[in-house]
């Protein structure tokens, strides 16, 4: 019952998640009418995963929602446009690729950061790993496209207490899809619920695009994808108490100057 | 509308009454609002996702078959799949498995049907409760991550530094902890 070194049982939980790819999700199907061990198993699992939403408080509902929701979905009847027109959307369009402004970047990179050529091996093994476990969830598409980099800046650290935090924040091209990679060391260690937030920054304005934790080893890593019309003109990265804000609420720790037009 | 069950309202919404709509929202909206509030920790966004998920069901056209299991864990499922949606495009995470009601049909076991009545047993959610305490705090904000915000096992994988097989063993491991408990509970 081995599959690429892998025992195909091991694919209940991300069957149970809905991650499998669909070669995988049959392969489970096959497999559990033929394993007694996942027989009895994933109905139990997929019993007690059921059970999680039991744990929540009932809480009491504004009196108000009902005119609200009730208007919302009475009023696309009316040919307005359905108010969960993104539900089970594609999120990611097509994204052009930007060769001239990944070339300038190159270029005023190795100019101005030496100390970033350092760990650039190190940065680009850790994207190589990203996108390993990416492909590993998939069905093997994000191996078979290779990443671009778009652009890429050192990041800055924004207080002396992370003084000697180091780090690059990196615009990818993958597919035409874009992400957001970046790479810090030399973090302090989070502690219990803290984590790292990272914030997309233009105008004044701050989205939360997503939050790391990091361990002794003092390494973060983020990946995030971008959506096509929103742009940003700096990414900035924040300690918090958890990974849960969405405003940024704890200490500055480093941003960088990468912008992203939103095209 | 009162004294119609689930299935009849729904079949009434897939034939557009309103009325049938609004019965439904009556019975479920603390559930659903519960789980959006729970989800997303933001009452602007528990609204939305209320907003959309009785949207849903006014607008889908699979409907629900009660021969799969209980109204209730059909619209907590939809609820779910569309709260995730909605903080995935909150973090700027895509959507790498956008989820419908299908998937209740892929998981759903049709020879058996689901007997938990997840709205009316207390018993069950006392247990539920007690068996969480059972997990470490590693476990507990591993399900945290997964189920109630829809970070996929690559992202937590990413995002704690691990190998995306030690996530998918903690996970494992940490709903056998809560049926090992849910299971002396309900024994005890």
């Amino acid at each position: 019952m081995t599959r690429d070194g892998q025992n195909v049982c091991e694919l209940c939980i991300p069957y149970l998640l809905g991650e499998c790819s669909a070669e995988e999700r049959e392969q489970y199907e096959r497999h559990l009418r033929s394993c007694p061990h996942c027989r009895r198993e994933f109905p139990e699992l997929r019993r007690t995963w059921r059970m999680l939403p039991l744990e929540m408080e009932p809480v009491e509902v504004p009196a108000d929602l009902k005119d609200e929701v009730m208007n919302a979905v009475f009023a696309q009847r009316a040919g307005r446009p359905p108010a969960d027109s993104f539900a089970g959307a594609e999120p990611d369009g097509p994204v052009k690729r930007l060769p001239a402004e990944a070339a300038e970047g190159k270029k005023r990179f190795w100019r101005k950061y030496g100390f970033a050529a350092a760990i650039l091996p190190l940065f680009i093994a850790s994207v190589v790993w990203n996108f390993a476990l990416l492909a590993e969830k998939g069905a093997g598409n994000a191996s078979a496209a290779p990443a671009q980099i778009v652009s890429f800046k050192p990041f800055e650290t924004a207080s002396p207490a992370f003084a000697s935090a180091k780090g690059i924040a990196c615009i990818l091209d993958q597919r035409n899809r874009k992400k957001l990679v970046l790479y810090l060391y030399n973090l302090p260690a989070t502690k219990d619920s803290e984590a790292y937030q990272v914030w997309l920054m233009r105008n004044g304005q701050r989205r939360n695009a997503g939050a790391f934790r990091v361990g002794n080893d003092g390494l973060g890593v983020l990946v995030a994808d971008l959506r096509p019309g929103e742009g940003f003109d700096s990414v900035g990265v924040t300690l918090e108490p958890n990974a849960d804000g969405t405003e940024p609420r704890g200490r500055k720790v480093a941003g960088a100057p990468i912008r992203s037009d939103g095209t | 509308m009162s004294n119609l069950s689930d299935s009849e309202l729904m079949r009434k919404v897939m034939e557009k009454k309103r009325c049938a709509l609004e019965e439904l929202y009556d019975r479920y909206v603390k559930l659903v609002y519960s789980f959006a509030l729970r989800s997303a920790r933001n009452e602007h966004a528990a609204r939305e996702i209320v907003q959309l998920v009785f949207t849903r069901l006014w607008t889908t056209e699979s409907g629900f078959d009660p021969g799969k299991g209980q109204f209730a864990n059909w619209i907590l499922t939809i609820t779910r799949n569309i709260a995730i949606d909605y903080m995935r495009k909150e973090r700027r995470h895509r959507g790498a498995v956008s989820i419908g009601p299908e998937q209740w049909e892929q998981i759903s076991d049709p020879s058996r049907p689901d007997p938990v009545d997840i709205v009316a047993n207390e018993s069950l959610k006392e247990g539920i409760r007690k068996a969480y305490r059972h997990l470490s705090e590693s476990q507990a904000e591993l399900i945290e991550r997964v189920y109630w915000q829809g970070y996929t096992l690559s992202e937590v994988a990413l995002m704690n530094r691990e190998p995306l097989g030690t996530v998918k063993s903690r996970l494992h491991q940490s709903l056998k902890i809560l049926r090992r408990h849910l299971l002396v509970e309900r024994e005890g």
